[in-house]
């Protein structure tokens, strides 16, 4: 982005959440997808953190990605509810070696939609993830099943992840990234002399004026 | 160099071949050190003569006087840190563990006879691998393993306490209550009388005492650091975004496991205002760093990268600063921002849709 493409290039920051039951992989998924590692040695994620990636999307789109990887246990979710805010994509995420995971997803979905919406007043796009597919004890085929019920719970579309073996978290996230793209609600900006400093600060400080949910 | 800080540090891919091949680098405690073993070593080494030091001091007092008292000589000598060899004692006699544990014989036993709500018991078990997956002793493999020991305190807490049940953070308190006494019936008794006596309301559903400390401590912050007060107030939710782990978890990695324990040794004795000293410390003597912080992004990377390095490091110089560095703390004034705080989330959570 040196010279005279500076003014032509745009700049998105995105805040997207990870969420869905404790110890289903959501630490695991932003850690592969933001330094390309797996760790068996993860902690178990208490309130909130977050971690940035940064996607040259193409030549004029440079998509500066907010990862919020939030902690599993519902307790934990009254106290993150203002982390919701702004936020302009998701990645529910259930353990496919455990049933009761998958349960939770609607219970997560309706969740998220009554915490955040898009400034139209839509649902902010998401995505489901059956991760640990690595780990699928039976490769029955599911596909028209889980379709379906991503049609019926509000789902853009769901991925078989494996933060393991590396296994669609980047096409997965590709996917969130186009149709948050396609809503184009997040909020552009023209990037001027690289300062970025300044620039997340005015987007930051514009959050803050909205007021507490 | 020096940090103990898990989260977000990158740890190469353990696998198998690697993993034997590497030289591997453990405290006393159990926990693998890759990282930081040399400064933990150095630090140690000066740190030795402290220890021996106090070893001899509070074994003369002990010998004097072998039951506890609250004055202020063993007041003082508990802040200058509990020998490892008399720490589950200590914290068994101060936090009144101790005499629980007398007056409730078999108590432990039979809560863990007892039938268990099953989601209780998954929700310990999916915690179990991520409790402390770098301390030998809690792998499943050692022997004996403390994984198991671990879950069966954490159930006996949850049938015992069932307005709690369990919480994450929980794991490892009882991670480290096991790990000093390697005792589980006294790790339950030291898990009582933190969350049902010594802590605010942390743990249960609501949270309530969690979201009214993070609120004390910004009020406090304001008063002792109007500068970063100003900085911080231009993010809302921010303090549970950089503070909540550090209340949750007593300070278990975020501040180096010798720091902490001395913390502890104070947290017992003297109850939870302490955790208010080490967050006004860490805030106090990082500002200028954290006054540089241009997003939410910055405050947060601060925010734990103050609580690495030399300073957390070198526990003994680090608590004698807590107890100077944020000046005078009544346990007035924290009532008083407590009840302050408390009535100014009940309103905004009652307006709430």
């Amino acid at each position: 982005m040196a010279g005279g493409s500076v003014f032509e290039c745009k700049e998105y920051l995105f805040k997207v959440l990870v969420i869905g039951e404790l110890g289903v992989g959501k630490t695991s998924i932003i850690k592969r997808y933001v330094h390309q590692l797996f760790s068996q040695h993860y902690r178990a994620t208490i309130g909130v953190d977050f971690a940035l990636k940064v996607i040259n999307w193409d030549s004029k789109t440079l998509v500066r990605l907010q990862l919020w990887d939030i902690a599993g246990q519902e307790r934990f979710g009254n106290m993150t509810r203002v982390y919701y805010k702004e936020a302009v994509g998701a990645f529910v995420v259930f353990d496919v070696t455990r049933g009761s995971t998958f349960e939770a997803v609607s219970k997560w979905k309706h969740d998220l939609d009554s915490k955040v919406k898009l400034a139209n007043g839509n649902p902010i796009p998401s995505v489901l993830l059956a991760n640990k597919c690595d780990q699928k004890k039976e490769s029955s085929n599911n596909t028209a099943l889980m379709d379906n019920f991503c049609k019926e719970t509000g789902f853009l579309g769901w991925f078989e992840t494996s933060a393991k073996d590396n296994i669609n978290v980047d096409e997965a996230a590709r996917f969130l990234v186009e149709n948050i793209l396609a809503n184009d609600k997040g909020l552009p900006y023209e990037e001027s002399n690289g300062d970025r400093i300044k620039l997340d600060q005015e987007t930051v400080a514009a959050e803050s004026k909205s007021g507490c949910c | 160099a020096g940090c103990l800080q898990p989260q977000w540090t990158t740890l190469p891919a353990a696998n198998d071949t690697q993993w034997k091949l590497k030289e591997i680098r453990i405290d006393p405690y159990g926990f693998e050190r890759r990282h930081d073993f040399e400064s933990y070593k150095e630090m140690m080494n000066e740190y030795v003569a402290v220890l021996n030091r106090r070893s001899m001091r509070w074994s003369k007092l002990l010998q004097e006087k072998p039951h506890v008292e609250k004055n202020l000589t063993v007041k003082r000598y508990v802040r200058k840190g509990v020998p490892n060899e008399h720490r589950a004692r200590i914290w068994m006699a101060a936090s009144g563990g101790q005499e629980r544990l007398e007056s409730n014989p078999g108590y432990y036993q039979s809560l863990l006879a007892m039938e268990h709500d099953t989601k209780l018991k998954e929700t310990i078990h999916t915690d179990m691998h991520r409790t402390f997956p770098d301390n030998v002793l809690f792998q499943n493999k050692a022997e004996p393993s403390l994984q198991r020991a671990l879950y069966n305190v954490l159930l006996a807490y949850g049938q015992h306490n069932k307005e709690v049940g369990y919480c994450q953070g929980m794991n490892f308190i009882a991670g480290y209550l096991m790990i000093i006494t390697k005792d589980e019936e006294n790790s339950f008794w030291l898990m009582d009388a933190l969350l049902g006596r010594m802590l605010p309301d942390f743990y249960s559903p609501a949270m309530m005492g969690l979201k009214t400390d993070q609120e004390v401590l910004g009020e406090l912050v304001k008063a002792k650091a109007p500068a970063v007060g100003q900085l911080m107030a231009q993010y809302p939710g921010i303090w549970t975004l950089v503070v909540s782990r550090w209340f949750i978890c007593l300070y278990i990695d975020i501040l180096p496991i010798e720091t902490v324990l001395r913390v502890w040794d104070c947290l017992f004795y003297e109850g939870s205002k302490v955790l208010f000293r080490v967050a006004l410390t860490l805030i106090i003597h990082h500002q200028p760093e954290i006054l540089r912080a241009r997003s939410l992004t910055d405050v947060c990377e601060c925010f734990k990268q103050i609580a690495c390095g030399a300073f957390t490091l070198d526990c003994h110089t680090f608590m004698q600063k807590i107890f100077t560095e944020p000046g005078s703390l009544s346990m007035a004034t924290i009532d008083k921002l407590r009840e302050k705080c408390r009535q100014r989330i009940l309103e905004e959570e009652s307006g709430r849709p």
